[in-house]
């Protein structure tokens, strides 16, 4: 466990008095972990998902990811390691304003980087999940599958070392679902730490990662993963 | 392809495409007051000149009679130059009372521009008495009521000139302090976005003063050309008033390029304002 990138004790999470969102949660994962998030709606998975996407800060408790306690860091140095995590939003979060292959490149834009790199590293990504031919196509004119994959390229295209999706499969088939996972094992394999909330029992069943159940904003069984999760791809298909 | 579009939805908000109308409207404002401003203390200028010439009047007068008294304005310190007006010069100052044909049949009284030291201090009664000994009816001629009149009214239209200037400016900036506030509120979920992505405030920042640069540039591009128009619309409405026989409402070139300059300048505080609001808005959330 010394090792883990991302680290969670005793953390409490609200959204204002008497609005407790998460409570007490313990969480490590090392460089490789993979974890499925499950529970039912308004369990805390959204708001798990946030708070270790730095979009929220923790009410009580200590936060560290890539061995930096967050609650201690510069404005500046928050923004640093939040372009180091990728998220893949339940409701997409597509600018419609810019084509799919803007939107896609928008981390790697964030990240400073040279039109010319971005121009080839996107379309690459692109021709791999199947959007080559709509590279300037707008969001609105996207089907709801199409637009997952848009959301899903962008979370991953700057390879973040925190890949944080939210139902990245609900609108995808079954084909594309795997396309999907296989690039989050991938991800994996080189050393990017991925929570994936889901309510998809088949997408769970078909790769054997370790689960993490939520319930009331609480995490039900982490003794029972500790070790699942600290392990990295250990159990991973 | 990549850096013509900006990350944030600016140009698709109401005040994004405010601005650079807003900016249009600062520079418009801002350049007819200053040219006016300009004309007034030129008129200003040109009429405190004029308070130092004068005009000596020899009624009936022979060349002997313009010598004695050129001999007189001479001998008085405040006098810098004296040049009598050549019969030319006389029949142009009586034509327009006469007429062509009339102004040649009458005897022509003997006139000699003065001009004073602006330093000195003279004493006209003294030298009006010197005149009239020398030539008989000889009379000393300064309109000072109708230039005081004049430079009072150039005083308080250079004065509300830059003060409209002023106003124009602070409102206009302000105003779009606010629609960059209002732009990001409208934006809201882009920026957070962004921000969930890594972006810095000063990243977030750039993209609305590039906006505001782009656009703005338009804007105060059409500002200025219509405020041209305008400036010259009224040196030529002003050269049909009265005074703009008496005093030079013109501007020079480095007038014009002073007017071209405070379109820009204008222009860049925008962006300064635009980047600065932004920048100050998006530090406060962590």
């Amino acid at each position: 466990m010394g090792s883990a990138m991302l680290r969670l004790e005793n953390v409490d999470m609200s959204y204002g008095p008497g609005r407790e969102a998460l409570r007490d949660i313990d969480l490590a994962l090392q460089p490789g972990g993979f974890v499925f998030l499950m529970g039912p709606s308004a369990s805390g998975k959204t708001s798990l998902l946030r708070l270790l996407g730095l979009a929220l800060m923790p009410s009580a408790g200590r936060y560290s990811l890539f061995h930096r306690d967050v609650a201690e860091l510069a404005p500046i140095e928050l923004c640093g390691l939040r372009r180091r995590i990728g998220m893949v939003f339940q409701d997409l979060r597509l600018l419609d304003h810019l084509s799919a292959f803007d939107n896609i490149a928008l981390p790697l834009r964030i990240n400073g980087g040279q039109d010319a790199q971005i121009g080839g590293v996107v379309a690459e990504m692109m021709g791999w999940l199947g959007l080559a031919e709509l590279r300037e196509a707008a969001p609105s004119d996207l089907s709801m599958a199409q637009r997952q994959l848009v959301g899903v390229a962008r979370a991953v295209i700057a390879r973040p070392g925190l890949l944080l999706c939210d139902e990245p499969t609900s609108h995808v088939d079954d084909k594309l679902a795997r396309r999907v996972m296989h690039l989050f094992g991938q991800l994996s394999k080189l050393g990017s730490m991925i929570v994936l909330a889901t309510h998809d029992h088949d997408l769970v069943e078909r790769h054997r990662y370790p689960i993490l159940r939520m319930s009331r904003g609480r995490l039900t069984r982490p003794a029972e993963l500790a070790a699942a999760i600290a392990a990295p791809l250990a159990a991973a298909v | 392809m990549l850096r013509d579009r900006l990350d944030l939805p600016l140009a698709q908000t109401a005040p994004g495409r405010v601005l650079p109308w807003l900016t249009g409207g600062v520079v418009y404002v801002a350049v007819v007051m200053l040219a006016i401003a300009i004309m007034a203390d030129r008129a200003l200028l040109s009429l405190e000149d004029r308070a130092h010439l004068l005009t000596v009047t020899l009624p009936l007068a022979d060349d002997a009679d313009v010598g004695a008294a050129l001999d007189i304005l001479y001998q008085d310190r405040a006098v810098l130059a004296a040049a009598p007006l050549s019969d030319e010069e006389l029949a142009a100052l009586m034509t327009p009372w006469l007429g062509e044909t009339g102004a040649g049949d009458l005897p022509w009284p003997a006139m000699i521009d003065v001009r004073l030291d602006p330093r000195a201090e003279p004493d006209l009664a003294a030298l009006q008495d010197a005149l009239g000994g020398v030539v008989a009816g000889a009379m000393l001629a300064i309109d000072t009521g109708a230039t005081d009149r004049a430079g009072q009214i150039a005083a308080l239209v250079r004065g509300w000139s830059g003060g409209l200037l002023a106003v124009a400016l602070s409102a206009g900036l302000l105003a779009i302090g606010a629609i960059t506030r209002l732009s990001l509120r409208l934006c809201r979920e882009a920026v957070e976005l962004l921000r969930h992505m890594g972006a810095s405030p000063g990243y977030q920042a750039a993209q609305l003063e590039r906006h505001a640069l782009a656009w703005g540039f338009y804007g105060a591009a059409a500002g200025f050309g219509l405020a041209l128009l305008t400036v010259a619309a009224l040196l030529y409405n002003s050269r049909r008033i009265a005074i703009a026989s008496t005093i030079e409402l013109g501007l020079r070139p480095l007038d014009w390029a002073l007017l071209a300059g405070l379109a820009a300048t204008i222009l860049l505080l925008a962006v300064a304002v635009v980047r600065a609001t932004a920048y100050r808005q998006l530090q406060q959330a962590r």
